[in-house]
């Protein structure tokens, strides 16, 4: 357990406990010392070698590029093998003497040379190709290292290399473009070694990766006046979600990474259903869109089947998210459903956005999951200033702004404290 | 996983890394020395690389030919790959035709490169990118020759594969070779 970052609140418990007469002092102690000594100050060394190494890979690709004529070719080329071999050596020495940390940063030190060997054979010999193919070469040699020496700075670094390359591909000013329907493949790899290897931040930098990807193919196809990859993601977000929730508490199929992805997933239902709202009340847009409304209905059965199916299988077994999971359903519905039925009515998306940002802050508080919360309060903010900047331009409707946002906000003086004490009360 | 595993792992990936930048150096090697000579006509430009500094782009003529000039075999699409088959009787290789597959008896080199904008009308612009539309030098290089642009008689010569790859073998002003490429 990474419990080095959280000593000053285990610190606080204690005292506070021991204050109260909770626990004796005797007790108090004992927990004290134990947390002096689960801390150590080794945590931040370790950090500050990363760092370095990091540095040094930077060093080596500004090398590079500074295109440094004064040594020969084969002198340069030297030179990046000759600090591949030194960080392999080092990786493999620290690890024979079980540091087992400092291995796996030489290992991303290594990947990072190995990259920089990449460029700097493509640059003086001028073996140019897609400069994409380049970054893939390096993010599929630094995920076989990473592999092969289990080691997590690696894996993040391929993540990235992944990341990179993907992008590269992508122009969003021109007219064509690469999907990259296999980006999730090679995320799925990293998934299975993240999770092999037990590491939360690779997995948040997979998720992230995957969500950005899964809303760049929306914004590039619905530029290209295509709905199909809005409805798809649509439907695996809501899928998604409910089997995290599904999971949560009682599976752990993700080790407790459940509320993360939750987290993710929710952010990427907030963009799609802004963005739905933008794309709905732009009657230019709106009509030529009616007939591709019918690429939804294939992701809406699915989607909401999915989210009902688990809501229901969560009543019979009385799981503890039950109530989240109904929700999600009664979510997924009411989204898809206004969606085919009623793209274009005003009001109707900024009303989802309010009564969605009000479900996500009592789930936050329900999975006891601060960040879900935090979103929820964002969201709520951002649908009360979209409202305001849409009704602002007639009085009548600044009037009816302000009558909603106080009605609203009177609710959430008097709800959400109930909500919270409810929510003391279910645990 | 065991500490003779991670080991072995650990000289098994830096074996396989140092084995694929050993490759990339032998395969360009190889082809550079066994490949058919092509002089093309081209410009330099100065931009910069994300991971390889500056270069100069080779603003080669061959990679904006004009559809009334060619022979146009084939439909093509963005990113597909196009053969440019060319005549090498004058100074500078010419366009011939353009083909969706490797021409069958090509009258001279053909070269492979991929369609980044394509139209049959009259009076349209063939774009095509190039495996070898960069030459990486320093700073104060990559400007002088960007420098030579306006008198454009700058020349790329090619080593081309049978496949239609090919890779900078050299560069000329005005007919003379300033730079040849060293094989290692």
């Amino acid at each position: 357990m990474a419990i080095w970052n959280q000593k000053s609140i285990l610190k606080t418990a204690v005292d506070d406990w021991q204050s109260r007469g909770l626990i004796d002092t005797t007790t108090a102690v004992t927990l004290s010392s134990d947390i002096g000594q689960t801390t150590s100050s080794f945590a931040f060394r370790n950090i500050l070698i990363l760092l370095a190494v990091i540095c040094l890979g930077f060093a080596a690709m500004t090398f590079v590029a500074a295109n440094w004529d004064e040594m020969t070719r084969l002198t340069r080329v030297g030179i990046i093998f000759a600090a591949m071999w030194a960080s392999w050596g080092a990786s493999a020495v620290f690890l024979s003497r079980g540091q087992s940390w400092f291995a796996q940063i030489f290992t991303l030190g290594a990947c990072a040379m190995f990259g920089a060997g990449i460029m700097l054979i493509s640059q003086i010999y001028h073996i140019q190709g897609n400069p994409a193919d380049a970054v893939w070469l390096w993010a599929i040699g630094t995920i076989l290292a990473a592999g092969l020496t289990r080691s997590i700075p690696a894996l993040c670094l391929s993540i990235a290399l992944f990341f990179i390359w993907m992008n590269y591909e992508w122009n969003f000013f021109g007219r064509d473009f690469d999907l990259h329907f296999d980006f999730p493949i090679y995320m799925a790899a990293c998934a299975a070694l993240a999770y092999w290897m037990k590491t939360r931040f690779a997995a948040h930098l997979i998720v992230l990766a995957t969500c950005y990807w899964a809303l760049g193919i929306v914004f590039i196809q619905l530029d290209q006046k295509s709905l199909m990859h809005f409805s798809i993601v649509l439907g695996t977000a809501f899928s998604v979600l409910s089997l995290m929730l599904y999971s949560d508490r009682v599976y752990l199929w993700l080790r407790g990474f459940e509320r993360a992805v939750a987290f993710y997933i929710i952010g990427v239902l907030g963009v799609l259903v802004t963005a739905w709202h933008f794309i709905s009340i732009e009657s230019r847009f709106e009509r030529e869109m009616f007939p591709l409304l019918f690429d939804f209905i294939p992701a809406a059965v699915i989607a909401t089947a999915i989210c009902c199916i688990l809501a229901a299988l969560a009543f019979r077994r009385k799981h503890e998210n039950t109530y989240d999971l109904v929700a999600t359903a009664i979510f997924a519905a009411i989204t898809f459903g206004l969606i085919l039925f009623a793209p274009g009515t005003n009001f109707t998306t900024e009303a989802l956005m309010l009564a969605g940002s009000i479900w996500i802050i009592r789930m936050g508080w329900r999975i006891e999951y601060r960040p879900i919360a935090a979103l929820g309060f964002i969201a709520f903010g951002g649908a009360m200033l979209l409202i305001y900047f849409e009704t602002i331009g007639s009085l009548l409707g600044t009037s009816i702004f302000y009558l909603v946002a106080g009605v609203m906000l009177l609710t959430g003086v008097f709800l959400i404290p109930r909500l919270t004490k409810t929510a003391g009360a279910d645990k | 996983m065991t500490l003779r595993a991670i080991l072995l792992g650990t000289v098994i990936a830096a074996t396989l890394q140092t084995g694929v930048l050993a490759k990339i150096i032998y395969d360009r090697a190889s082809a550079l020395q066994a490949g058919q000579e092509v002089l093309l006509e081209t410009g330099f430009i100065d931009p910069r690389d994300l991971f390889r500094g500056h270069y100069t782009a080779l603003n080669l003529l061959i990679s904006r030919i004009p559809s009334k000039d060619v022979e146009i075999v084939g439909d093509f699409k963005w990113n597909d790959p196009i053969y440019v088959e060319l005549d090498t009787a004058a100074n500078f290789a010419k366009p011939v035709r353009l083909t969706e597959t490797y021409p069958e008896n090509p009258k001279g080199p053909v070269l492979l490169g991929a369609t980044e904008f394509s139209s049959q009308s009259e009076n349209e612009i063939f774009q095509i990118n190039f495996n070898f539309d960069r030459f990486y030098a320093d700073k104060d290089r990559a400007i002088t020759l960007q420098n030579h642009e306006r008198e454009r008689k700058l020349g790329v010569i090619l080593s081309v594969a049978p496949d239609g790859t090919a890779m900078i073998k050299g560069l000329t002003i005005d007919g003379k070779k300033i730079y040849e490429e060293p094989l290692f």
